[in-house]
């Protein structure tokens, strides 16, 4: 992997590790789709257990600056010009539906309308430094 | 005066809202020098016993401020406190009902495909049984897959059912659009979707990406659709209106259906003047409400037609007086109305997503001026209450003329003269005070004010929060365009080294002391900034134009050289602008008070209740 082989089309990447219900990548993918924002599927790696620094990679690859991370861990939205810690989303939650919100979240960073989130939405990744300072 | 002087004096002016204190020390020739200044939310109704507490956290900041204790005042002076005591009613005149559910007209974010397409209503369970030949619209619950419903109307397509479009419970109208063989229009987030009828004729139409619909939201294109004669066309015109803007709808002809835009009987108000009553029809509009007030004025009293929705506004408004007051409803005299016409989203009764239209509504202010409080009750309240604080009996003085020491204390402000009026901005009435070159002082007091304006933006924009309006009134826009820059409301971008919040990501916010708040619903920043300035316009500029023609030397606004804008309302960000604008061309220097050339629009009672003092220990030192 080199940094800066990015796909040159305007996407959104979305990077998956570890194993989780099909569905839940289908509806995360649904959720961009539906906002009408592409997107490319890029490899996490099993050492990469933390959605939001998983995100954040892949973020910093993407031509749009928007990334989302999914591992067994949870679900992050990340773009790459936030630092970090500091994910625009993120839900330790695995689920179809977090997913799918996830999903619009992403493709809204990109066209600019409000998020959805949610309104109880300071779950922390446990130790992964999702927490705000 | 004795040997036993007083030197540290605070004066108290009791508002109708706020309560205002200064503390001042004397020294032994009289003169006067002012130590701090204080402010507290009045409690209770100005010129009732409640407003004692008011007074001792008012009176405790100013000596605070001033570096004193309250073991060492002498003397607190307070005013006359005449309650001007206000209220709001507001009702819509117009209404829009839709029996048996007419229509669909929202606008979700993402509706799929485009165009339009008539067909009859079918459940997407029922599609399979469909004949060829049939124009289908797919009535989809919530719960359904995406691949799942675009699979089944590929396949009846593929049938020969002619399906022509959709209607979808769930936000997947994109997603099922994507995966057709041709575009149709697809309707989706339809809250109540297990009510639309099925069996019913009906049109699905869609706009292309910042477009809005063309055929639903014009009357005619809606008959030609579904062959309406001259007669249910006019029926189906408010359907047309209330769709007018939209990017997608659905209109589901019902046999028994029937949409009416029904104007509810707003019934008349009398107006009672000195020697005259004029009757004005509500519907007639507020211009005509205010135009026969001017021709009565001065109001003594108005009465809405009982049965009508007035005769309840002006009830309302009689009965929540009364329980302020204390006085029966029949005592409570009316005396001065500000009627603002304005547009209320409600919901369409009947509709399927949550539909909005746009009202017509009438929101009224009137004012009611209280027989003079019981001061003395007053007075020995505060004097209770101050004796915790000072640990001693303190001399409590009840004196002067309000108006005439608004006037006094506006003319401290630096560049200020004679001829002089004072508008005192306040919550609930705004009031005006007029001092010739003799000195002499008018006063008048027109309902309306801060409180109107909350309200105004409250329901023009639906935010049905006053909390949430009070801060769109009182602080600017900005749209937060990514997560490390805002545009202000006037264009200039400002950026932050630090992150904004998601949950601020593409918002409208209002810039509050405490930081940015998000401004909840869909509205953009041209509307919120637009119905902020309108609701101000409409209360202050029309009030601010009113008080002075009703108080200018024969009406003549051009009698008038400085008008000093005092009160809560004098501090915002651009009402004092505004006020300057509409009076600049009567040659009016206006602009807000700055009181003892420090204390801006505040202060100004207190201060000269302590000047007063002064001056009449130098005259009673003199004799």
């Amino acid at each position: 992997m080199s940094a800066g082989d990015g796909p040159t089309r305007p996407v959104v990447l979305v990077a998956a590790a570890g194993t989780f219900p099909a569905e839940v990548l289908r509806e995360l993918r649904a959720g961009l789709e539906e906002e009408g924002v592409p997107h490319e599927l890029r490899p996490g790696h099993d050492d990469e257990p933390d959605p939001t620094a998983l995100a954040h990679r892949v973020a910093r690859d993407s031509p749009l600056e928007v990334g989302v991370g999914l591992t067994e861990r949870g679900i992050a939205v990340h773009h790459g010009k936030l630092p970090a810690g500091r994910p625009v989303a993120v839900d330790p939650e695995v689920t179809a539906e977090v997913a799918r919100r996830m999903g619009h979240d992403a493709a809204r960073v990109v066209t600019g309308v409000p998020l959805k989130l949610v309104t109880n939405e300071d779950h922390a990744v446990a130790g992964d430094g999702a927490r705000r300072t | 005066m004795a040997s036993g002087a007083p030197r540290l004096v605070v004066g108290v002016d009791i508002g109708n809202s706020t309560t205002e204190a200064c503390c001042a020390r004397f020294d032994d020739d009289g003169g006067v020098e002012y130590l701090g200044s204080g402010l507290a939310p009045t409690t209770g109704i100005k010129g009732t016993p409640d407003n004692a507490e008011g007074v001792r956290k008012a009176a405790g900041q100013a000596l605070a401020d001033g570096g004193c204790r309250w073991p060492e005042v002498d003397l607190v002076l307070t005013n006359e406190a005449t309650p001007v005591i206000s209220g709001l009613a507001m009702e819509t005149i117009t209404e829009t009902v839709v029996t048996e559910s007419t229509m669909i007209g929202h606008d979700p974010r993402t509706p799929g495909g485009s165009g339009i397409g008539v067909g009859t209503t079918v459940a997407l369970a029922d599609l399979a049984d469909r004949p060829a030949g049939e124009y289908v619209l797919v009535v989809v619950p919530a719960a359904e897959d995406f691949e799942d419903v675009a699979e089944a109307l590929v396949a009846a397509a593929h049938r020969g059912v002619g399906v022509r479009g959709a209607i979808l419970g769930g936000d997947d109208a994109v997603l099922v659009a994507n995966r057709l063989e041709e575009t149709l229009p697809i309707v989706d987030e339809v809250t109540l979707v297990d009510e639309v009828p099925l069996g019913m004729l009906a049109a699905v139409e869609v706009a292309e990406p910042g477009r809005t619909i063309r055929t639903l939201s014009n009357s005619y294109g809606i008959a030609t659709l579904f062959d309406l004669d001259a007669e249910q066309t006019k029926m189906i015109s408010p359907v047309a209106r209330s769709l007018t803007g939209n990017r997608s709808a659905v209109v589901v002809r019902t046999p028994g259906g029937d949409v009416t835009d029904r104007r509810v009987p707003a019934g008349s108000i009398a107006l009672r003047g000195r020697s005259s009553t004029v009757s004005v029809e509500v519907d007639a509009g507020a211009d005509e409400i205010m135009r026969a007030l001017a021709r009565i004025r001065p109001l003594v009293d108005a009465e809405g037609e009982s049965g009508t929705h007035v005769g309840g506004m002006i009830a309302s408004v009689r009965d929540a007086m009364s329980e302020l007051t204390g006085q029966r409803p029949d005592e409570v005299a009316i005396e001065d109305l500000l009627a603002v016409d304005t547009l209320v989203p409600q919901e369409v009764r009947g509709g399927l997503a949550k539909e909005v239209a746009r009202e017509d509504a009438v929101l009224l202010a009137a004012m009611v001026r209280t027989s003079r409080g019981p001061m003395e009750q007053v007075a020995a309240e505060v004097r209770r209450v101050l004796a915790e604080e000072a640990q001693r009996v303190l001399e409590v003085e009840i004196g002067g003329i309000e108006a005439e020491m608004a006037v006094g204390g506006a003319l401290t402000t630096p560049g200020s003269g004679e001829p002089i009026v004072v508008l005192d901005l306040g919550g609930g009435s705004t009031d005006a005070a007029h001092a010739d070159t003799d000195g002499e002082v008018y006063s008048v007091h027109v309902a309306g004010a801060g409180d109107l304006v909350t309200t105004l933006i409250d329901a023009e924009l639906g935010l049905d929060d006053q909390q949430v309006a009070e801060e769109v009134k009182r602080y600017p826009l900005a749209k937060v365009e990514s997560f490390f820059h805002v545009r202000h409301e006037n264009g200039t971008a400002q950026f932050f080294t630090e992150p904004l919040a998601p949950e601020l990501f593409a918002r409208v916010v209002v810039l509050t002391d405490e930081g940015m708040h998000a401004v909840p619903g869909r509205h953009d920043l041209a509307t919120l900034r637009h119905a902020r300035r309108e609701a101000k316009r409409r209360v202050f500029v029309v009030n601010a134009l009113r008080a002075l023609e009703q108080i200018a030397p024969g009406g003549v606004l051009r009698q008038i050289e400085f008008v000093v804008l005092l009160g809560g309302s004098a501090l915002d960000f651009e009402i004092p602008d505004m006020i300057a604008d509409a009076v600049a061309p009567y040659g009016i220097v206006c602009g807000t008070g700055n009181v003892r050339g420090s204390l801006g629009p505040r202060n100004a009672v207190a201060s000269v209740l302590v000047a007063g003092h002064a001056r009449g220990r130098r005259v009673s030192g003199a004799a």
